[in-house]
């Protein structure tokens, strides 16, 4: 028999007598009431809290009468009864070291595999629908903030039109969904964006930084397409849906300035997501442009624009940090991909660089002059 | 009691722990304790006797109203709560979920059983079940929101407007939720819910605060402090918080002081370290980075020691002036400088163990707490009842419990 001091309560109040608890191997638990009666129990007839640490265990009499004892390893087994559970593994050095191996390598399989996988899956059977709703929503909303009429030159941009809806009729794809745009911004610079109904948007800066030469603007069209074709932004939506609610769910507990660690996780995951998602689309575009008979150089020189225009704005930008915070991959890694994938060396590419500088130039000169020559003398 | 296995039977443990009892369960174990058979007990007994009946002296309250006055003490250990969390945090993780609403459960456990007032232990009364459906519906309001501000950016705002008018009952609930998990000496806590008030104080106040440029700050959250704590109640007792808003004040200024202070030795620096190393980005780009990761580390600090200090101002003050009528008072003497050292070194072990250290920094704040405060029982505990234990699971109660929305109380 074991002899265990124990507080007793009754139920609804506060008053709290110590009595003497015994407990037989044959699992009768009896004590004597104020009246010094001896009451008896059997172990089933009791609610027994779960052992947790070494927290004191709390017992429920079906009067509701509770009755609290120190944990001690005996009493322990007596409330047991020989049934095992989640604290047996708690208490296991074994469980904990696979716990403390096994915690991160299944977080990491759930963010970098599973929920990018099933976004994979799932992003086709978006509903039409919602894909059009957002579309335009989105695009309502950009309008009315971050964009402006386009102020181009109408006779370059239409003639970048006509070449893109013919190139749009020969690719082996839906074609009627896509819809070009041309907007003025002041808010994001020179850049081009593809909402998933198929609207592609070029900002008149971007024109601006590539002189409307129509060769990195198809490339740079292709990538956009290739956005669109793979699904990305519902890809991309449910990613961000799908880990937060995750974190949501597993980390629920986890509260007040934990949650710092957990949005910076998410934003580190999502970036990493968009990066990839970047990548596919660039690979897309450099496949099409082969395909079209285009040359795959002019997305890297597209993409040498880019990071020219880039190192104008922030050179104090570290390389590292940029790796794993930005969204795009290193424009400097895009650029040797696409030399990599047309088979032009650095140095060739640097060559046809400074050639086509040369050519642009001479033609710049030649209208010069010939505006000069028109002039009255 | 001739087994032998009776592990209390024989006068071995000297250190069995009496420490736990009151004043009156302490003279009455002394009383019937058989002196000649446990002299090392009966000792250790009648000393802590002695300590506690001149730590009842020094209070303001007759001595025949008082019960004990104690320190909180917490039991929780570092070492054990990282095996409970790690091992949970698995099953949550292969479950996809489902078993969180468990770990939840065993986590408050952990916390509220290891605390120990006058004592008694907290105790934490929440099912798992009832967290996991509030948490399914939690989750499902989540996606369905997610899902509308990206599809339609206007509807999303207008998801939030909606939020925020519900913001006081959501509050009122959450804090409910809490209070009715919580139980000391067999009887629940409990808030009232007073809805209209809620509104104003939760939606109108801080409107008041905006229009006056946040000068009248300080006084809302006063206001909301006391609201808090004047309609939480224990058993059949209420809460009495007697706070004043010029102790927000001199929080709030003190605080900005310390952070004025901070920014500027910042600027002094920087523009030091500026004149010293010649900046060139290129070349520098590692001393660049070393200076950039030194101001955010002064800036965190300083971030730090400013919430420090505001927090343990409020605290003091909030404690020390709040009872349960004719049941408790509470004293906190949280000190500025071991507070903020804590919270930095907090954040310290979370970033360099990449979170691993979650139980220990929780474990070491809860002990820091736990001995900053001082409750004064009174007699009048033992005539609490609980209110009619109706348990109305209420789902909205349980939803917003599981979106565990965290109000700093104290």
């Amino acid at each position: 028999m074991l002899v265990v001091e124990g507080k007793l309560f009754t139920y609804g109040a506060t008053n709290c007598q110590i009595i003497t608890v015994k407990l037989s191997a044959s699992g009768t638990l009896c004590y004597a009431n104020s009246a010094d009666e001896t009451v008896k129990y059997k172990h089933e007839e009791l609610t027994i809290s779960a052992k947790l640490g070494s927290i004191p265990r709390e017992i429920i009499l079906p009067n509701k009468t509770l009755i609290v004892m120190n944990s001690d390893p005996l009493l322990d087994q007596w409330l047991s009864a020989g049934k095992e559970d989640v604290s047996h593994w708690e208490n296991s050095p074994k469980a904990v070291i696979v716990s403390v191996i096994a915690v991160p390598v299944t977080l990491y399989f759930i963010f970098a595999i599973l929920i990018p996988q099933m976004t994979v899956v799932f992003a086709p059977y978006v509903p039409d629908v919602f894909v059009e709703l957002s579309s335009r929503h989105t695009m309502a909303a950009m309008d009315e903030t971050v964009l402006n009429p386009s102020e181009a030159d109408l006779g370059k941009t239409a003639v970048l039109e006509k070449q893109w809806y013919s190139l749009l009729t020969n690719m082996d794809l839906d074609h009627e969904k896509y819809n070009i745009l041309f907007r003025d911004t002041d808010m994001i610079g020179p850049n081009a964006f593809a909402l998933p109904n198929g609207t592609i948007v070029f900002t008149d800066q971007l024109l601006e930084l590539v002189d409307y030469d129509e060769d990195i603007l198809t490339a740079i069209f292709m990538h956009e397409i290739g956005h669109v074709e793979n699904h990305h932004s519902m890809r991309l939506i449910s990613q961000t849906l799908a880990t937060s609610i995750a974190i949501t769910y597993i980390f629920g507990d986890v509260s007040g300035f934990f949650d710092f660690f957990a949005s910076v996780s998410n934003t580190i995951a999502t970036n990493q997501f968009t990066q990839k998602l970047e990548w596919e689309a660039d690979e897309f575009a450099l496949q099409q442009l082969k395909i079209t008979g285009a040359d795959p150089v002019s997305f890297a020189r597209g993409m040498k624009k880019f990071s020219e225009y880039a190192e104008r704005g922030n050179s104090l930008f570290t390389k590292d940090i940029e790796k794993i915070v930005s969204s795009h991959p290193l424009t400097n890694e895009r650029i040797s991909n696409a030399l990599k994938f047309a088979g032009v060396s650095e140095s060739a590419f640097a060559e046809m660089e400074a050639e086509i500088q040369q050519k642009k130039d001479a033609v710049k000169t030649s209208e010069l002059d010939k505006s000069g020559s028109e002039l009255p003398q | 009691m001739s087994d032998t296995n009776n592990p209390f039977e024989a006068d071995t443990n000297p250190e069995f722990d009496y420490s736990t009892y009151t004043l009156d369960e302490m003279l009455d174990a002394y009383e019937s304790i058989d002196k000649t058979v446990f002299p090392v007990r009966a000792e250790a007994l009648r000393k802590l006797i002695l300590l506690r009946q001149s730590a009842i002296s020094s209070t303001k309250y007759d001595k025949g109203e008082i019960l004990s006055v104690a320190k909180v003490k917490f039991h929780g250990r570092g070492n054990e709560y990282f095996a409970i969390w790690i091992v949970n945090l698995l099953l949550s993780i292969v479950t996809l979920g489902i078993y969180s609403a468990w770990a939840t459960v065993r986590t408050h456990r952990y916390f509220y059983s290891n605390t120990e007032i006058a004592g008694h232990r907290l105790y934490y009364l929440a099912e798992p079940m009832q967290i996991l459906r509030g948490r399914i519906i939690a989750v499902l309001l989540l996606a369905g929101y997610l899902i509308i501000s990206n599809f339609s950016p206007v509807a999303g705002l207008i998801v939030i407007l909606f939020i925020a008018l519900l913001t006081p009952f959501v509050i009122c609930l959450g804090v409910r939720f809490r209070m009715r998990m919580m139980a000391y000496r067999n009887v629940r806590f409990n808030f009232k819910m007073r809805f209209g008030r809620a509104f104003f104080i939760f939606l109108f106040l801080p409107l008041v605060a905006l229009c006056t440029f946040y000068l009248a700050m300080p006084w809302v959250l006063k206001k909301i402090d006391e609201f808090l704590y004047e309609n939480m109640e224990y058993g059949n007792k209420n809460f009495i918080p007697e706070l004043a808003a010029s102790e927000y004040y001199v929080a709030a200024i003190i605080s900005g002081v310390i952070a004025g202070i901070g920014m500027l030795i910042i600027g002094f620096s920087v523009a030091i370290m500026m004149g010293v190393g010649e900046f060139d980005p290129e070349s520098m780009s590692a001393g660049y980075m070393f200076t950039m990761f030194i101001v955010a580390f002064m800036y965190i600090l300083i971030i730090v020691a400013a919430t420090s200090y505001y927090k343990a101002h409020i605290r003091n003050h909030v404690y020390n002036n709040t009872k349960i009528e004719g049941v408790a008072s509470f004293e906190s003497n949280v000190e500025f400088i071991p507070l903020m050292v804590l919270n930095a070194t907090n954040y310290g072990l979370l970033i360099f163990t990449l979170g691993l250290a979650i139980p220990w920094v929780k474990v070491r704040t809860a002990r820091f707490y736990a001995e900053a405060t001082t409750v004064t029982v009174l007699v009048g505990i033992n005539e609490v009842v609980a209110e009619n234990e109706n348990q109305d699971s209420a789902v909205a109660d349980e939803v917003i419990g599981a979106f565990n929305i965290d109000i700093s109380i104290g």
